[in-house]
Parts: structure tokens; sequence; C-alpha cells
């Protein structure tokens, strides 16, 4: 029985060259399209981001190191490569790749919340986007997620199937290192807040060692580094708890410092939410930082 | 095994191979055997649930065809009806009318105390219930000859690629398929293939990644802006549509690549310009089947205007009904008797009245027609989206809560929004699909392809692409799973 003619083997074969030609010519075109945005990790493998003092950590950090008010108050170069939900997994590959592509900073600050849950490797996924610039992404991914991984290799369009894609293409003019909440926390927060959101400060083991791995890195490049707990609202931060023994283990096993500012602003009007700071709280933490002596 | 699992592709791609290479009645092992393989693979105790239901159905139509005596193929048919409806009854419903019995009770002060049931929901059993008796009764109707090959019977209600979220397809329409080996065609296999892709891309990237900005929505409606949540629930109805319809097409298209012929399930519903055109075109073998065995056995249209009326409101809460075991469910299948009944109304109670999809002669000119068309569809789809959201809701007060932000007069930033880019994402999405399904519609598609062959290998390709930049992998049932 002939199952299939030569024109129709012909055609089945076109489809899957049509198929794999516009993956890659795809690929290829949204990875031109995210490195000429001025996202902040665009922009780290644009080597565009050069700084004295590097930031690095989760939402908390993206909202805590916000540029403007940082530079105003040091007259020093401040570029913030943390990100919601960042990885704790993250921090040393997003470390050594800035120090491929730009030079040395003088100081790294380290917003300590990325780690503190148990590891949530899922959430590497949304950084395929890294695929095909950073070797280091490539084999966190094929450890924690395989199947992201492998789907990132046989598809080049799949690794810009991620958020990071379009988060960047809100910065194709204006740079992101701005990025902050503007909005101010609701008088009755604590009414809408659902309990999974009261954080737990839980001992990961897989964090830590990723911590120390970064640490390790900066001083190996004579980085020096600043473990940081950013501001919460005060309301809130009563209903965690823990958090001090949490410190301490982070200091003992680290040999590093943690500055604790978890309640150094007590003005709600400088929260966008029980957990983040507002350009208006990011200002105050600034001031405060700097008349420490901690920045 | 979920349709969007690298499982369910390596058993298709090892199944469809093992399918070709057999013939006759190994062939119909095969597709028995997978479908039986499929099926276990949810639970395999429930393949005896399966399996009693195709025995009494078997026999029942045997014993149907042998006795020629209406009390006697009446009686026969009894024994179906209970056995099917029965366990339907049990496993679907048992704890829902305890409960609501129970509440009644209590409201005038009686206390009842009967037992519940802890019992799983079979998948699909709504929908191999419903084939099964559709068997049954047209063989009673005479319409319909016993098949005697229990094999090829057994086949017919277990064949796994609509086995668990439809289409419903009726015996006349399948058995003769089974009947012998299904001839290879490439274009139909290549046909086969690209429904199942366009199947993964409205499961994948329309519905997957629309169904995480509306559970938010549902979770907490209290922080949305009229505009907000007005948004969202219309992203449902898209999210439902394209979960839905996808499966139908993956199921069609790999029955297709099969050799089988299997019935259009969806037609361009939110283009529907009226209730009982939109109930022409979503759902097509469920609602055939409810006016086939439900509305039509009932009187239909054919007494008075309130028998019509009662008939109507009838048929829509059983599908209300049939969809799951919830008052929410009977409330939007209520409301969907009451629009069809209102449509009646204000048409006029005949038939021919009730709007065939086609564009109407009302008033002169092109732009009044175009106008009004395009009225009728905006109002359809309007009141379809708000009866969404009875249907997606778990319970009353979760519905009104989620419907209460509508009537806000809050205006409209972009600021308020939530869930920013999974939400612009999600509009991008249904953007690029609703243009699409508007170039089929209008034929443009057609057109493109009789004159360019190539354009649809484009299509398929695109559809593959679109997949990997877009689609959401990150395995959700699809809904009607749940039914």
């Amino acid at each position: 029985m002939k199952i299939i003619s030569k024109k129709q083997l012909a055609a089945v074969v076109a489809f899957l060259v049509v198929c794999f030609v516009g993956d890659r010519v795809g690929g290829f075109a949204m990875g031109r399209l995210f490195m000429s945005t001025h996202f902040r990790y665009s922009d780290l493998y644009a080597g565009n981001l050069s700084s004295d003092v590097l930031f690095l950590g989760n939402s908390r950090g993206v909202h805590m190191f916000h540029r403007p008010p940082l530079q105003q108050v040091s007259g020093k170069r401040v570029a913030n490569l943390s990100f919601n939900a960042l990885p704790a997994t993250m921090i040393p590959i997003v470390l050594e790749d800035y120090l491929k592509n730009q030079n040395s900073p003088s100081e790294l600050f380290i917003e300590v919340t990325c780690i503190g849950r148990v590891n949530e490797p899922g959430s590497l996924s949304r950084f395929t986007v890294l695929a095909d610039r950073s070797e280091g992404f490539n084999q966190l991914l094929a450890k924690h997620r395989p199947k992201h991984y492998w789907a990132s290799q046989i598809s080049h369009l799949y690794r810009y199937n991620s958020e990071l894609l379009i988060r960047s293409l809100f910065f194709l003019r204006k740079s992101d290192q701005d990025w902050i909440m503007e909005s101010e926390v609701d008088a009755a927060w604590e009414e809408t807040l659902p309990p999974e959101m009261i954080r737990r400060f839980e001992r990961s083991e897989a964090d830590l060692e990723s911590l120390k791995e970064a640490i390790s890195i900066a001083e190996r490049n004579d980085v020096d580094v600043k473990l940081i707990l950013a501001p919460y609202l005060p309301g809130y931060f009563a209903l965690t708890d823990s958090c001090s023994e949490w410190l301490n283990w982070i200091e003992t096993e680290t040999g590093t410092k943690v500055l604790d500012y978890s309640l150094a602003i007590e003005d709600s009007s400088c929260f966008a939410d029980p957990i983040h700071l507002n350009p208006k709280g990011a200002e105050v933490l600034a001031r405060l930082l700097q008349r420490n002596g901690d920045f | 095994m979920l349709f969007h699992s690298l499982a369910f592709l390596f058993f298709l791609v090892v199944i469809l191979a093992i399918y070709w290479m057999s013939a006759g009645r190994m062939r119909l092992a095969v597709c028995l055997a997978s479908s039986c393989f499929f099926y276990g693979w949810w639970d395999y105790r429930f393949l005896a649930l399966v399996g009693g239901s195709i025995a009494v159905d078997f026999a029942v139509g045997l014993g149907m065809e042998q006795f020629g005596s209406k009390g006697k193929r009446r009686a026969l048919l009894a024994v179906s009806l209970g056995v099917n409806l029965g366990v339907l009854a049990v496993f679907k419903y048992f704890n829902f009318f305890r409960d609501s019995l129970q509440e009644l009770a209590g409201s005038i002060g009686w206390q009842l105390d009967w037992p519940t049931l802890n019992l799983v929901l079979p998948i699909g059993i709504s929908f191999y219930t419903f084939q099964t008796l559709s068997y049954s009764i047209d063989i009673y109707r005479g319409k319909l000859a016993a098949e005697r090959d229990w094999l090829r019977f057994a086949t017919y209600v277990i064949f796994f690629p609509q086995l668990v979220a439809g289409p419903i397809v009726r015996a006349a329409q399948f058995l003769p398929q089974l009947s012998s080996d299904r001839k290879w065609c490439f274009s139909q296999f290549q046909k086969g293939f690209g429904l199942m892709l366009l199947g993964f891309f409205k499961k994948l990237v329309i519905a997957d990644n629309i169904g995480l900005v509306v559970d938010h929505l549902f979770d907490n409606p209290g922080i949305y802006t009229a505009v907000n949540a007005a948004a969202v629930m219309v992203l449902y109805a898209f999210q439902i549509y394209g979960d839905f319809s996808g499966y139908s097409d993956i199921a069609i298209g790999v029955a297709l690549m099969m050799g089988f012929v299997f019935p259009t399930n969806f037609r361009f519903p939110y283009f529907a310009n009226s209730f009982s055109d939109f109930w022409r075109r979503w759902h097509i073998t469920l609602s055939a089947w409810l006016r086939d065995y439900v509305y039509i056995p009932l009187g239909g249209s054919r007494g008075s205007r309130l028998s019509t009326a009662r008939n109507l409101m009838i048929t829509m809460l059983l599908g209300g009904l049939w969809h799951g075991a919830n008052w929410t469910f009977v409330l939007w299948g209520a409301i969907h008797g009451v629009l069809l009944v209102l449509q009646r109304i204000w048409n006029g109670w005949s038939p021919a009245s009730q709007g065939t999809g086609v564009e109407s002669n009302a008033g002169s000119g092109t732009l009044h027609r175009i106008t009004a068309e395009a009225t009728k569809m905006v109002s359809v789809f309007t009141c379809v989206c708000l009866a969404w959201v009875i249907f997606r809701s778990n319970d009353f007060t979760q519905a009104i809560s989620v419907l209460k932000p509508l009537l806000g007069c809050d205006g409209f930033s972009p600021s308020s929004l939530h869930d920013r880019i999974p939400l612009i994402k999600s509009c991008l999405l249904v953007s690029i699909f609703v243009s699409g399904e508007l170039l089929v519609f209008f034929g443009v598609w057609h057109w493109v392809v009789s004159r360019c062959r190539a354009a649809e290998l484009f299509g398929y390709a695109g559809l593959l692409w679109m997949i990997s930049l877009f689609g959401s992998f990150e395995s959700q049932s699809f809904i009607y799973f749940q039914f």
C-alpha cells in the first residue's frame, strides 16, 4: 500500500523545514527585539549597565534599590538587577554574567528575602530569554527544569515564551532602572491580606548555598558585599515571626552581617503595599543608608 | 492523560502507527485497547463502570430488536435509561440533591440526616452516558439497527478521542464508519493534523493564558474596577470557548487522522445574532442531543406558546444541570431558557423567525443591515458573557461579588488594572484569535488556500510558532473534563 506519494513526502519535509527555519528566524528576531530594549537584563548582556554599586534581590530589591534617590544621595552610579521572585539560585548566575559583561562594581548589595522560602526552581523557567546569553543559566535550567531546558534548546521561539520578553517591551525607549510601584498602601490592607502572604522566614539550605556562592564570586572580584533586609510595613512585620533567628542563621552561615532595616521606616505612606516601598519610601531609605554609613 | 501532555503525544504517535499498520478486527481491537488504556490512565477502576454501561446497552439494543412488542421494547429502554441515568445520578448528583434537600428541610425546621457518598466523579461520564442513551433511544424509535458486534459497539462508546469531553457522536454517524476499515488518505490525515494543531493553539495559547487572569478576578473580585472586571469577563468567554472548542478540535482532528469523520461541535458561536443561533453554534452535539431527546419529545414548539416556553425552559434547565451538580449551572441554564423565550416573544413564535445566523433583511441599505447584525451580535455576546459569570462561579455569592464591580462608576486608569502583563498578553492573543476567526468566517482563508496551497503549510507552521512563543504549559486540565 502506497502511504505517501513523492509530492506529499516533499510537502511533509517542506513543512518541517519551514517550522524549523521559522522558529530560528523568529527566535533571532525576538532576541534582537529583547536586546534592543532598556530592560535591565537586556542592558546587562549588552554591557550597558556599568556601575559603582550593584543591587540584587527580588521584588523588594526592585523597590528598595530605586536608582534616582540612591544616585542623588551618593553620587555613585547604581545598577539594580533585582527582579520579581528572582530565585536565589539565579543570584550567583546574574552576578557572574554581570562581571563578564561589565567592569566590577565596588559594592554589591543583596536583599536577603530572595532566600528564605523553600527553593522555587519553578520560577526559573521565566528566564529562558537568557538561554542563549548565559551558560550558567542554561546549566541551572538543565538541572532544575530539564523539560524547559530541552524545550528552549529545540525551539528558539520557546525561549521568548516568557514574562521577561513582554516586560522588556515596556522599556523600549526608557530605562527600567526607575521601575517602582507608585501607589500607597491601603489603610485596610490587613483585611484583604491573604494568610499565605504573611512571610515565613524559612531556612533553605539550597538557597543559602546560592547566597554563599554569590558572596564568594564577589570576594574573588574584590567586590564588597553587603547583605540587607529591606523595610516592611511595621504592622505587617508584626504578623511574621522567627525573623531575628533567621537573620542570625544567615550571618552565622555566611560570616557576613545582615543590615537589618526591617523596621527602619514607620510611615505607612512610604509603602506601596505591606512589603514594598514606593518612591517616597525608597528616597527615605536611601537617605537612611547614607546617614548610617551603609551606602 | 491530558491531550496537551507529552504522554499523550507519545501515545498518539504509537497508536497511529499501530492502527494504520493493522487491518480488520485487529484495527478495531487496537482502537478499543488504546481507548481502554487512555481512560484507565485516569483511573483504571472506572473502566468497570463504562464497561458495565457498554454491556447493558449492547444487550438492550439486541433485546429491543429481538422483541417485537412495544411493551417489552419500552421495558428494555427503561432498563437502559434507568441504569445509565442511575449511575449518573449516583456519581454526579446524589450529594448535590442530598445537600439541597437538607438545606430546604432545615429552612422549614425539619432535620434530615442522609448519608453522603464519597465518590469520585468518573471522567467523561456525562458524555458517554448521553452517547449510549442516544443509541438505545434511536433503536427504540426504529431509527437505528442494533449493533451485533460487541467489539464495534464497545469501540463506539469508549473511543478515546471523544470519550472524555465530546463531541457527542451519534451511533448512526459513527457505527457505519466502524463497520469497515478506513482507507488511508493523506489529505484527510493532514487535515486532521491541522485541526489538532488548531485545538492545541486554542487550548495552550488562548484558554490557558486567559485562565491566569480570570482566576484572580474570581478569587478577589472586590479589588477590580468596572472596566477591569468587564474586560476579564469577556476574556473568560474566550477562555471557555478556546478550552472547549480546542478540545473538540483535537478530538475531531485525531479521529480524522484515524479516518473517522466526527461532527463539528462549534461554529463561530460568538458571531451568533440570536440566542437560538448561539445554541446552533455552541456545543452543537449537546444542543442537538437535547433538541432530539428532550425538547422535541416534550412537544417542541408544536403546541401552544406556553407549552413551547415550558419545553424550552425544561430543556435548558436540564442542559444546565448536565454541566454540573451546582445550582449555578441550573441558573445558567435557566438564564438561557429565559433568553430563548424572550427571543420568541420579541420575534414571534414561529421557528422560522428565530434567526438563522444569515444576514437579516430588516431595513434597507447595506450599512443599516450591517449595523443591525452587529448590534444583535454584540447584544447576544454581552448576555452570554454575563451568563458565563454564573457558570464559572462556585456559588451565587461569588457570582454576585464578581458581577458587582460592573455597577461601579469608578472610571478607568491603566494603573488600576490588575495583572497588567497577563491581561495585556491575553487581550493581544484574543485579538489575534478573533482576527483569525473572522478570516475563516468570511471565507478569506479558504479563498487564500484555494489559490495557494503553500498558505496552508504556513498556516500550520504559524500555529506551531504561536504555541512555542505564547503557549502556557502549566498543565491546566480542560474545563469540560469536570462535566
